[in-house]
């Protein structure tokens, strides 16, 4: 059941109607089944994988919690992270490494034919698996006491909003909140439905209509070349921030409708003048998540330059792999780590407020283009498809008029589409620089009646006229 | 609480309002449907002559020169199987007079073949379905297609088209010229042996696929959906006749050449028109059409002049002769 789908319009009113109605001690049961019942709308089978998931981890942590002996506790852990890691590496990882595998041996002359199993991805397989982990190395570090009751904690790992895309919470925040008595706040359930909408601008109406430009060139990109390539790649930049993002403002709305807060997914990325303030910005639920169990745990910045560096490459190699079972997520990792450590290594530390606003912007542009170059590889099929893409993109530059009214013409955007994507992503813009400083939704809030109500009425009427009808396209962080 | 839904309510009722003004203005200024589907919207009563099919029925049949003696009525629409006739006739058959005779078109690809709810363009085809049939007579109805393609049909416009309508209406810039493709009305600039290839294969080799005996396989529910139509007729006082329309013969040189086709065709054809008792006219080999390039569009569509001829030539060998009129 997609966000954006008529199930999900019929759903939604349901659990919150009924959920308001309960007497608290029973949410948590209305929450569990709503959410299970959200995850077979997918696949049926794939619910003994959650399940299984969320026993193992339960289990493990009360383990840990009793057990005296460290080393036993450690034992528990591992055993528990491998179950864990064990289910998702066999979904998702299994083809990728056999393949790998076979390539490798193949550069020596042995010729294996890779073992591969044809399976389907259960949707948010990675996204729950992380969040059962972070739960259980909580437990083990004494950070968070091991949760009991069975039912908290199969809510706790399959809250419906967040399930299949994250946020990937951390059990400090949702754990206590599916346990606590909630009122009905009439601020926070009109600050979410707010956020939902945005949240489907962003994606029915921008992300969409960019997938289909995007959709065209990089589903064969060998048919095209120039301009053409060049403006998908930064459609896909745009595409996939609005996606994403905007999964994530429906799934915090969704949420706080239910009177539960989730945290924030993004915040303004593209307005990043590094590298390393891009990752504080852009899915900031798994980018926290790799600092504190991986990068952390590693060392962090406390020590030397050449650990560090080692530190962030690993970090973020396995945070490419984490989105996909393919080399080109694992370059997409690489570049963002390389950068990341040059940044470390070359540019200057000056405060950012100290920079003039030249070199601010100029920074914003730099890591923007930067990002845009490394999507290429995370939105190619293969790495080869990647190096086409950056060969053939400025083919005909030396006629640059001719070169960027063939990049339009040949994935068919006139001059009026054009307009439309300017005219959707100016209030994008200005939506995340207001953001940086202040919360755009309780700013709107604070104008006048007609002021705020004419606001959202057209952005609801944008909706409803401007997104792409008929088809419910998936986001595009579920096959992850 | 009180307070969040009365608000909400308020927003979706403006929101509602909105979509519907914007919707009735839609619909009153703008042809949002094609000519075909909008001709049943003036549909005559008591039904004379009239005739069902696909592309082969919709460019096949016209009825001008009769129009103003008998009520006629083409319910062809391109790519429409055996089973929607069907389903247009149960629906419809208020309108079909006693005694009236209803061309059923049988196109080659029509008898044989996948089950058309898998095809890649189903869903396409299948919404015309929407403004002209009822839900229970849909197949694979969906309320949300139905929704953006007949109660709500702004809401079905390509954003695209819309925004690029809306901006050059406020920037008083004229729409562009759509071109107008002359194959349309003439084979003149038609290549009729590519023509005839790629329509075969569309037709007849893709469309059929073979068993492990290399037999075609036979589409079960279409066959089946033919002698419904032909019973339905039947039980209405009307007279079924089965109709192969004229085709150029490139197009049938092309048909011949796969292996079986003709002889399982026509052998299928044959046990049905016998075992109802109905007529069948084959007028795919034809010599008065099957070299008149001038009343084609392509190599198996007659064009607007060849369907009067056509249709001139059923009322004089087949209504009149008959004396069903």
């Amino acid at each position: 059941m997609l966000f954006n789908s008529f199930s999900f319009a019929i759903f939604l009113p349901i659990v919150f109607a009924i959920y308001w109605l309960l007497p608290h001690k029973f949410r948590w049961i209305l929450l569990l089944i709503a959410s299970y019942y959200f995850y077979m709308s997918w696949n049926v089978k794939y619910v003994i994988l959650i399940l299984f998931t969320t026993a193992v981890s339960y289990f493990a942590a009360i383990y840990i919690e009793k057990a005296k002996d460290k080393k036993r506790k450690k034992c528990v852990l591992i055993w528990a992270a491998l179950l864990c890691l064990g289910v998702l590496f066999f979904f998702k990882y299994f083809n990728f490494a056999t393949e790998s595998i076979s390539n490798i041996l193949s550069l020596f002359t042995i010729q294996i034919s890779p073992l591969t199993i044809n399976l389907l991805l259960p949707v948010g397989i990675s996204f729950y698996t992380f969040q059962t982990l972070s739960y259980v190395i909580d437990v083990y570090k004494g950070e968070v006491k091991a949760e009991r009751h069975f039912g908290y904690y199969a809510t706790f790992i399959s809250f419906f909003p967040q399930l299949v895309a994250g946020p990937i919470e951390r059990t400090r925040n949702l754990l206590p909140q599916i346990k606590e008595r909630h009122l009905f706040d009439y601020s926070e359930a009109t600050y979410g439905l707010k956020l939902m909408a945005w949240g489907y601008f962003k994606k029915i109406v921008i992300a969409d209509t960019l997938s289909r430009y995007v959709g065209t060139v990089y589903d064969n990109p060998q048919q095209f070349t120039g301009f053409s390539l060049v403006l998908a790649s930064l459609f896909f930049t745009i595409q996939i921030y609005c996606d994403f993002s905007g999964y994530s403002d429906i799934a915090v709305g969704t949420a706080k409708l239910l009177g539960i807060n989730l945290m924030n997914n993004f915040q303004s990325p593209y307005f990043s003048q590094s590298v390393k303030e891009f990752w504080s910005r852009w899915h900031i639920s798994l980018s926290t998540w790799f600092r504190d169990y991986i990068y952390i745990p590693m060392g962090g910045n406390r020590v030397g330059k050449a650990k560090k560096i080692r530190n962030l490459m690993v970090t973020f190699l396995v945070s490419g792999l984490w989105h996909g079972a393919n080399w080109t997520y694992v370059v997409w990792g690489g570049l963002h780590g390389l950068a990341q450590s040059i940044e470390n290594l070359f540019v200057s530390k000056k405060k950012q407020s100290e920079l003039t606003g030249r070199i601010k912007w100029g920074r914003v542009a730099l890591v923007f283009m930067f990002s845009t170059v490394a999507w290429v590889f995370f939105v190619s099929n293969s790495l080869s498809d990647a190096i086409y893409v950056f060969q053939h993109a400025f083919d005909g530059i030396s006629a640059p008029l001719a070169y960027l009214r063939d990049g339009f013409s040949k994935i068919y955007i006139d001059w009026t589409i054009l307009l439309k994507m300017v005219v959707m992503i100016i209030p994008l813009g200005i939506y995340d620089y207001v953001s940086l400083k202040k919360d755009v939704i309780i700013e709107i809030g604070k104008k006048s009646l007609i002021k705020r109500w004419t606001i959202y009425v057209i952005l609801l009427l944008v909706i409803v006229f401007f997104s792409q009808k008929g088809i419910a396209a998936e986001f595009v962080y579920f096959q992850f | 609480m009180k307070k969040f839904l009365i608000k909400i309510l308020i927003i979706l009722t403006i929101i509602a309002a909105i979509v519907l003004i914007v919707n009735e203005i839609y619909i009153r200024n703008v042809s949002w449907h094609t000519d075909d589907i909008y001709a049943y919207e003036s549909m005559p009563s008591e039904l004379q002559i009239c005739n069902f099919g696909s592309s082969h029925g919709v460019y096949g049949y016209n009825y001008e020169n009769y129009e103003e003696k008998y009520n006629c009525f083409n319910f062809g629409l391109v790519s429409q199987s055996l089973s929607y006739d069907y389903r247009l006739f149960q629906n419809y058959e208020n309108h079909i007079g006693k005694g009236a005779v209803v061309f059923i078109t049988i196109s080659y690809f029509s008898l044989f073949g996948k089950d058309e709810t898998l095809e890649d363009d189903f869903e396409s085809k299948n919404k015309r379905y929407y403004s002209i049939l009822p839900p229970s007579l849909i197949k694979k109805y969906d309320f949300t297609t139905d929704l953006y393609t007949y109660k709500l049909p702004i809401l079905g416009i390509d954003p695209e088209v819309m925004w690029g309508k809306m901006v050059r209406s406020v920037l008083r810039i004229e729409e562009p010229q759509e071109v107008v493709d002359e194959d349309i009305v003439s084979t003149e600039n038609v290549d009729l042996h590519e023509d005839a290839k790629k329509a075969c294969g569309r037709h007849v080799d893709n469309a059929g696929k073979h068993d492990e005996n290399g037999n075609f396989i036979v589409n079960q529910e279409e066959v089946q959906a033919l002698y419904d139509l032909i019973h339905m007729c039947k039980n209405k006082g009307a007279i079924p006749i089965l109709i192969i329309t004229p085709y150029l013969r490139e197009y049938t040189d092309e048909v011949k050449k796969v292996d079986g086709f003709y002889e399982q065709f026509y052998e299928l054809l044959s046990e049905i028109a016998e075992k109802e008792s109905v007529e069948y006219y084959d007028y795919a080999f034809d010599e008065r059409f099957n070299a008149r390039y001038e009343w084609f569009m392509n190599s198996d569509h007659l064009n607007e002049t060849g369907a009067k001829e056509f249709v001139d030539i059923l009322m004089k060998e087949i209504v009149f002769k008959k004396g069903y009129l």
